[in-house]
């Protein structure tokens, strides 16, 4: 196992851009290190200074704004999954993240964390994707804002250099069923708790008169990262919310979708088809909670 | 009768210690001036070692020693059943498995010893690999060592082909059996020193502190005097820590620095080269009347022993004993047999060839039973054992009441009716499955199991020890033996200390293996506590004036009955008893009348939904009923029976330690699932039935593999029930049971065909 140098614990984002800033590129970001300890432990991770940004108090709230979601950079997994809010508001992050690993990996892990590990199927980062979240970056340089689907060079490779800035907040329009907006999360696993997915699909959509206005789709792990079928989303617009209907986008959606066979994760020809499953089963389910059934 | 201990729950003292990690391992100790040990791995999966270099490691500062073969003094070998296993593989040997040792180091940190595995070099020359063991055999195959056979078991009684014949029905079947890991919690992990005495010292987990002192005076080439075992706190071994791990190389390191040296197993590590469950095929063929009598079975087995034999000779003797389940079949024929190949070693796992016999026989009724149109629990019953038949083997002789149909109709009452799914594309299952597992009675030698020996002291301030050799490794012995004194002794629980696996402490007394440790050891310590209770006697019934079975205990005080009044402390007998030369320290060596194997019974009813659209399965049910005999202390049987239920589930749902051309797949507990508390299935029971074992301590039988043997093909038969696949290979994965319904059609008639072993059993090579 390979050891940094120093660890630092600022009290504040412009402490951390300092430090970062002054050790140029020596140093890097660690939210609860879920991700980072285990590359030191197999060598492959190399930095000396690591900034500790979980101290830091406004990277650590969640805020229920009029109509949208500012979640800090340093929330955890834990604290998704157990708020109220966002189990009101955006509920496919609360499925979502209450699926990430086990209670200590989510007591430590962040969500921050789960987009710059650039997993494609990481829990956390396909319902921000489905919830379309916009990503506040803050370096030296200041902030910058960005989709979260550009955030991703490929596998593991993130966009976000966390040698030299770091994610501040992430931000997304809340669901509102009042608004006849919904949200739903559905995954495929070995087993029930502490496993990778062999599929995870995340929706956010809006209906007026049993006719989708419009819909977000996210898939993980069938790309590089996390998976939106836009042709098939403009597609939907207009269609009704039947299950007809539904199976048809489906399917399509399933066709679209490349996964990789795995020895470990299962076969293409099978997750292909449980893409058809999960996103039938997800787009029903928001449906349905747009109801005055509870799902 | 009225019993003080025996029978009630008493939580073990090191519970909480346990659960809330405070509990010490190997791993967790540090000894002043230790040195910290690595070990350079093959990363060949067969090959011949041309050269060793490891002479830049030596020169990294810090290192202290770098050993390969040449520096071992005694004989490089080990192994439990034969001597086939090199303790570091030398130069114009060969390596037969990835991960095999070449070299250990000592250095003054760990990361100084992994430094130093970088800078050894091995030059290898590769040779063909043999991974499939159906192929094993073949003269055109590779040869991994001298013989291709390990083990073989043969038995038949009657005439199987006349029998097939003259069948109404005949059945064919093949099942697949997947390699499983123990995946216990603690790694493999020691440390060895020199003691003041000169005594080479080892504390590392083992099943027997026994078999460590002779492999290290062995390879070490020193009086086994010289050596001192001790196994201290275990975090698991399910069977998987029988071998020799860091033992040797540890204590070869010792030997060469004179300083402690610690060596832990990585999970990585501990994955590559830990023992694992024989994976394997058996292929049945039944006959039966129309009415569903079972009237010949032949059985050919065929068991992936892996690179070393290790236990595989006992794992194929056991497994053709399990072959025929707990039916009564006049015509039989069983021929089996262990081979080598260049994959994973196979070693004990909990049931030791049993589970993967009783899985196979367990689905061939159920297939057999719907072939002949008859209920799957009917045929179970009117074939199954009834006192006085002969079993299935020649290692078992039925010398108590057969409680198997008692463990069917609880199992069944547990049960009850059965669910309803809960919603569309969901199919609910029940599956049934019976064993008649066995245990080790410590009767005459076999598989080289011996007596057991415990001896009770008791001490001057009225506290009594226990010693005895067997190894606490999870199952609650420690509690129970000092329950069984405390009972005899007529004592409060605290004043019995129990002292466990230490080879220059404890008596010898035979390995934690094969379901033996309660009805051995407890038998050995209820001995040796009656003896000394006896001898105490002889001087108290001076004392009092007594004849001395007037003499009463009564926690901690000692009476001539009828005269409390006078009770004398215990404390103050054993202090007079000590000044006036009786010998306090009662030693008993059990050795079991029977010249068998110890038998039971048990069965388990599983109810599964199966997603019709994922594969996926959820075990909403999973009850089993087991005759234990007598329960000495029933939290500790019920949580064995829960735990070895689980487990079994793991095999059947998703544990599978698949390798390629030698190389195993899954590298680590996260690329190799187990079940969480999350999967326990939602509605579990538990029945026991209490039918005492004559022989056994207070009518205990054996049960910490038992409970491994039935919940696996329980739940197999009810997603069989549930979907109407095959299941000839498992674990039942989403993926698995979605593509066999799929299948379905095609897959109706599992392909089974007979393979040619079954005519022409070769010779026997032990």
């Amino acid at each position: 196992m390979r050891r940094w140098e120093q660890y630092f614990t600022p009290q504040s984002l412009e402490e951390a851009i300092f430090l970062l800033d002054k050790y140029k590129g020596a140093g890097k970001i660690i939210g609860g290190g879920t991700d980072l300890i285990p590359q030191f432990r197999d060598n492959k991770e190399e930095s000396k200074y690591l900034v500790d940004v979980t101290q830091i108090p406004e990277m650590k709230e969640i805020s229920l704004l009029e109509d949208s979601f500012v979640i800090g950079g340093a929330v955890t997994h834990a604290q998704l999954a157990g708020s109220q809010d966002v189990y009101n508001y955006a509920q496919v992050l609360a499925e979502a993240t209450v699926c990430v690993g086990s209670p200590q990996i989510r007591n430590m892990g962040t969500i921050s964390g789960n987009i710059v590990n650039a997993q494609p199927a990481a829990d956390g980062a396909i319902a921000l994707t489905a919830l379309d979240a916009q990503v506040h970056i803050t370096s030296a340089d200041g902030e910058k804002v960005v989709p979260i689907t550009e955030l991703y060079r490929g596998v593991g490779k993130s966009k976000v250099d966390s040698t030299i800035e770091v994610i501040s907040k992430i931000e997304f329009k809340k669901i509102d069923k009042v608004q006849n907006v919904s949200s739903a999360f559905e995954r495929l696993a070995s087993r029930k708790a502490l496993a990778l997915p062999m599929v995870n699909v995340a929706v956010c959509l809006k209906t007026t008169g049993g006719q989708f206005d419009w819909a977000r789709i996210a898939i993980g792990p069938v790309a590089q990262m996390p998976f939106r079928p836009f042709l098939i989303e403009d597609e939907l617009r207009g269609m009704p919310t039947d299950e007809e209907s539904i199976r048809i986008i489906a399917e399509e959606v399933s066709q679209l979708v490349q996964p990789r066979s795995s020895k470990l994760r299962g076969s293409a020809d099978y997750r292909k088809e449980m893409v058809k499953v999960l996103v039938g089963r997800a787009l029903m389910k928001a449906i349905a909670r747009l109801g005055s059934e509870p799902y | 009768m009225e019993t003080r201990y025996i029978g009630k729950n008493v939580d073990r003292p090191d519970a909480i210690d346990s659960a809330t990690g405070k509990l010490m391992f190997c791993a967790e100790k540090r000894f002043p001036d230790m040195l910290y040990a690595k070990t350079f791995r093959s990363t060949q999966t067969h090959a011949e070692v041309l050269e060793i270099d490891v002479s830049k490691a030596a020169q990294l500062e810090g290192v202290v020693a770098v050993a390969t073969a040449e520096d071992l003094p005694g004989v490089n070998i080990h192994g439990i059943h034969a001597l086939d296993q090199p303790v570091l593989v030398p130069v114009g040997g060969k390596v037969r498995l990835p991960g095999e040792p070449i070299a250990v180091v000592a250095a003054e940190s760990i990361e100084i010893a992994e430094k130093a595995l970088e800078l050894i070099e091995v030059k290898y020359k590769p040779l063909e690999v043999l991974s499939d063991p159906e192929l094993a055999c073949l003269e055109s195959s590779p040869q991994v060592h001298d013989k291709r056979i390990v083990r073989e078991y043969e038995y038949s009684i009657g005439d199987v082909e006349r029998a097939f014949s003259e069948a109404d029905v005949v059945l064919e079947y093949t099942q697949h059996l997947s390699r499983q890991e123990h995946a216990y919690i603690e790694t493999e992990a020691g440390i060895s020193f020199y003691d003041s005495d000169g005594i080479l010292t080892l504390f590392a987990p083992a099943q027997e502190p026994f078999n460590t002192r002779q492999q290290v005076a062995r390879a070490l080439a020193i009086p086994e005097s010289k050596v001192r075992a001790k196994v201290p706190n275990l975090g698991g071994s399910f069977g998987g820590k029988q071998s020799m791990t860091v033992q040797i190389h540890t204590a070869l390191l010792t030997y060469m620095t004179k300083r402690p040296v610690q060596m832990i197993w990585t999970r990585e590590e501990s994955m590559l080269f830990s023992t694992k469950r024989h994976p394997g095929r058996f292929y049945y063929k039944i006959g039966a009347t129309k009415e569903g009598m079972i009237t010949s079975m032949l059985v050919d087995f065929l068991l992936d022993a892996g690179a070393y034999a290790d236990q595989t000779p006992g794992v194929v003797v056991s497994a053709g004993a399990t072959a025929i389940g707990p039916y009564f079949v006049p015509n039989i024929k069983v021929y089996g047999k262990g081979v080598y190949t260049n994959n994973p070693i196979s070693g004990a796992f909990r049931g030791y060839g049993g589970p993967q016999a009783t899985i196979s026989v367990e689905r061939a009724i159920d297939l057999l039973a719907d072939k002949l149109g008859i209920d799957r629990v009917e045929i179970r019953r009117k074939n199954g054992l009834k006192t006085g038949d002969k079993p299935g083997n020649a290692v078992m002789v039925l010398d108590s009441r057969v409680t198997l149909n008692d463990t069917i109709e609880q199992a069944l009452a547990m049960a009850g009716p059965k669910p309803m799914p809960s919603g569309k594309n969901k199919k609910v299952g029940r599956g049934i499955a019976c064993c008649m597992p066995q245990f080790d009675v410590s009767a005459k030698p076999y598989n080289g199991l011996t007596g057991a020996g415990a001896e009770v002291e008791l001490l001057v301030d009225g506290s009594v020890q226990v010693r005895t050799g067997v190894v606490e490794m999870g199952s609650g012995i420690k509690v129970a033996l000092a329950m069984i004194a405390a009972e005899e002794l007529v004592l409060d629980m605290n004043k019995v200390d129990v002292v466990l696996s230490d080879s220059m402490l404890t008596p010898k007394a035979g390995p934690t293996v094969a379901s033996r440790a309660m009805y051995c050891c407890g038998n050995a310590v209820k001995a040796a506590a009656i003896q000394l209770k006896d001898r105490v006697n002889i001087k108290a019934a001076e004392i009092f004036q007594v004849p001395k079975d007037l003499i009463i205990w009564d926690n901690g005080k000692v009476y001539a009955q009828g005269k409390e009044d006078q009770a004398m402390k215990l404390s103050e007998l054993a202090r007079l008893c000590y000044v006036s030369g009786t010998n306090l320290v009662s030693s008993i060596f059990f050795v079991g009348t029977h010249a068998h194997l110890g038998h039971s019974f048990c069965t388990a009813v599983a109810d599964v939904e199966v997603d019709e659209e994922t594969g996926e399965v959820e075990v909403l049910f999973l009850g089993t009923s087991h005759d234990v005999g007598k329960m000495i202390n029933p939290i500790g049987v019920k949580s064995q029976i829960l735990g070895g239920g689980v487990q079994g589930m793991g095999w059947a749902l998703m544990e599978d330690m698949k390798s390629e051309n030698g190389q195993i797949i899954p590298k680590n507990l996260h690329e190799y699932p187990i079940p969480t508390a999350n999967d326990i299935p939602k509605r579990t029971e538990i029945g026991i039935i209490e039918d005492p074992y004559p022989t056994g301590p207070y009518g205990a039988k054996g049960i910490g593999e038992h409970t491994n043997y039935t919940s696996t093909p329980a739940i197999l038969n009810a997603i069989a029930d549930a979907v109407q696949i095959s299941l000839d290979k498992f674990p039942a994965t989403p993926e698995t049971v979605w593509r066999a319904m799929k299948n379905r059609q095609s897959d109706a008639k599992p392909l089974a065909t007979c393979p040619s072993s079954v005519l022409e059993p070769s010779t026997v090579t032990v």
